[in-house]
């Protein structure tokens, strides 16, 4: 009795997560006060912030969906690529007794190989994908960035890129953003062409 | 408010001005910024679970929710995906990547393949756990997740697609004889003496565990009064484990026990006794037995130099008194 793919009807409901009430004193935007910090400190502005309806959720942002890998300090017997994993921010807005005790989320990487575009053999992500994660916001107390896994060491299945100690103690610091140093390293032999690999991340609790 | 507009609210909310996330530097393309939530619902909306624990029957069909909120500023289309969940190396739960089969737990999810949510709404969308007949009792684990795929751009050079999911676990226990049982082998100690006579040496215990019942298991071991708790079994998974260091003195052949405790998180009631093994090793006192050798070795040359010595201020003695008699005996024949 499994439920027909198509036949599926969604109950979306609107504008829920935007239950927040701002009111904003003095005439500047709420947008505009984020947008600028350091401008002009005359201004004031009070903010009300009302409870957010139903439970707090755990979210992940992701700054973009890609990274491109540009050839740098290659010598003459290796190729060396490196790029920038886009920013991987979580939030979480529950409170305390929504999380169950001893629950801690982390994002875990994995990649694929990366396979040629016109046939060239494919480079194997294992022996020369590297990365190095790095925490860009929040506490370290409360989150760790992953280890540093070398190009050749054996990027593994679920590596960790950034992970908390625990959901419940940490959550009213409320959001954390990491991303990592991406290197490629191959034999100076390797095939030219384009190549293209699929890194997941995973957040999980 | 934009891009950040969530998580600029939730620091707010939170009254802790943290850093919002910086905005996308690395991306090739323009891909906006998507921020998104997953977790268990009911048909009304997210119930407050972090994930699904279950019980059913084989042959049974369970109907379940996910809450799936777009906090961007973009109608985006998620895909919905179910897979076999496992625990990494590192025992953190996962589930198998878009391009690995799934052969277990995450073939009986069924979900729409993807959907559709406006800015600041949440989708309920319904996915229904399918327990195939004749599935053995015990625990089986899955996972669902909602993802946003690589943007598919392409480019000069090399091209790293993120495709970024947010999920959680689908745990279902099939009814039946529930056997949780841990087998432990290759217990190994190895031994590494100290380079101070005063400290004791390092003892390094390592073994495999492995998951060789039908449940998930938590397992921990205790060593020299010592219980370190190791993070969670599936069913039929093993993990290498090293244990932290302890102080042993080198005594020559010594013996440690491992006990090793399991229980069982789905089912506090199940009972598993724990298992006891003793590993026995060399801890050869090398350097106290080469200061031992060093300590006589200085004996042996101080009385040596002593006898020496004794012989000597004899023989000058002998020779001082032999000047005497030949002074004494020139003197009376002068």
């Amino acid at each position: 009795m499994t439920l027909n793919r198509r036949a599926i009807s969604y109950r979306v409901s609107t504008a829920l997560a935007g239950a927040v009430t701002l009111s904003v004193v003095g005439g500047s935007g709420i947008a505009l006060a984020l947008d600028d910090p350091h401008g002009d400190k005359d201004v004031a502005v009070s903010v009300e912030i009302a409870e957010l309806e139903g439970p707090g959720v755990l979210a992940m942002t992701v700054a973009g969906q890609s990274a491109a890998l540009t050839e740098s300090d290659s010598t003459a017997t290796e190729r060396q690529f490196t790029g920038t994993l886009p920013t991987v921010t979580v939030t979480d807005t529950r409170t305390s007794d929504e999380i169950p005790a001893g629950a801690y989320w982390y994002v875990l990487g994995s990649i694929t190989d990366f396979s040629g575009s016109a046939g060239q053999p494919d480079i194997v992500s294992a022996d020369s994908f590297g990365w190095t994660p790095k925490l860009v916001a929040g506490d370290p107390g409360s989150v760790s960035a992953g280890d540093e896994v070398d190009p050749g060491e054996g990027f593994a299945d679920s590596e960790m890129l950034a992970m908390a100690y625990d959901s419940g103690e940490i959550a009213p610091e409320g959001s954390w953003s990491a991303n990592a140093d991406l290197k490629l390293l191959t034999g100076a032999a390797v095939a030219p062409g384009k190549y293209a690999a699929t890194l997941t991340l995973s957040l999980f609790e | 408010m934009k891009a950040n507009a969530f998580a600029a609210v939730v620091a707010l909310a939170a009254a802790a001005f943290v850093a919002v996330a910086a905005p996308a530097t690395a991306a090739v393309a323009d891909d906006p910024v998507v921020s998104w939530s997953l977790a268990p619902a009911d048909a009304v909306g997210p119930d407050g679970r972090s994930w699904v624990e279950q019980k059913a029957t084989a042959g049974e069909t369970v109907t379940e929710h996910l809450a799936l909120r777009n906090h961007g500023a973009t109608a985006t289309t998620f895909i919905l995906t179910a897979a076999d969940g496992y625990f990494t190396d590192t025992g953190r739960f996962s589930m198998l990547q878009a391009g690995e089969t799934s052969v277990g737990a995450g073939t009986w999810i069924s979900v729409a393949d993807d959907v559709l949510v406006e800015p600041g709404a949440t989708a309920i969308v319904p996915f229904t756990v399918t327990v195939p007949e004749n599935t053995t009792p015990g625990d089986h684990a899955a996972g669902i997740a909602a993802s946003v795929l690589s943007s598919g751009t392409t480019s000069d050079g090399t091209l790293v697609g993120v495709e970024s999911r947010v999920g959680f676990r689908v745990m279902t226990q099939v009814s039946g004889a529930l056997a949780p049982a841990l087998a432990v082998s290759d217990l190994t100690g190895e031994y590494s003496p100290s380079w101070n006579l005063f400290t004791p040496g390092e003892l390094t215990i390592r073994y495999t565990a492995a998951n060789v019942g039908n449940t998930q298991l938590e397992f921990g071991e205790t060593v020299d009064g010592a219980t370190t708790q190791r993070r969670d079994l599936f069913p039929g998974e093993t993990r290498a484990v090293a244990v932290e260091p302890v102080h042993v003195w080198p005594l020559g052949i010594v013996s440690m026990d491992v006990r090793f405790e399991s229980s069982v998180p789905t089912d506090a009631g199940l009972a598993v006794a724990p298992v006891t093994e003793t590993i026995v090793f060399w801890a050869v006192p090398w350097l106290h037995l080469a200061a031992l050798a060093g300590v006589t070795v200085l004996v042996a040359a101080m009385l040596l130099a002593r006898r020496r010595n004794k012989t000597k201020i004899a023989r000058l003695l002998e020779e001082a008194r032999a000047e005497v008699r030949r002074e004494r005996e020139e003197s009376l024949t002068a």
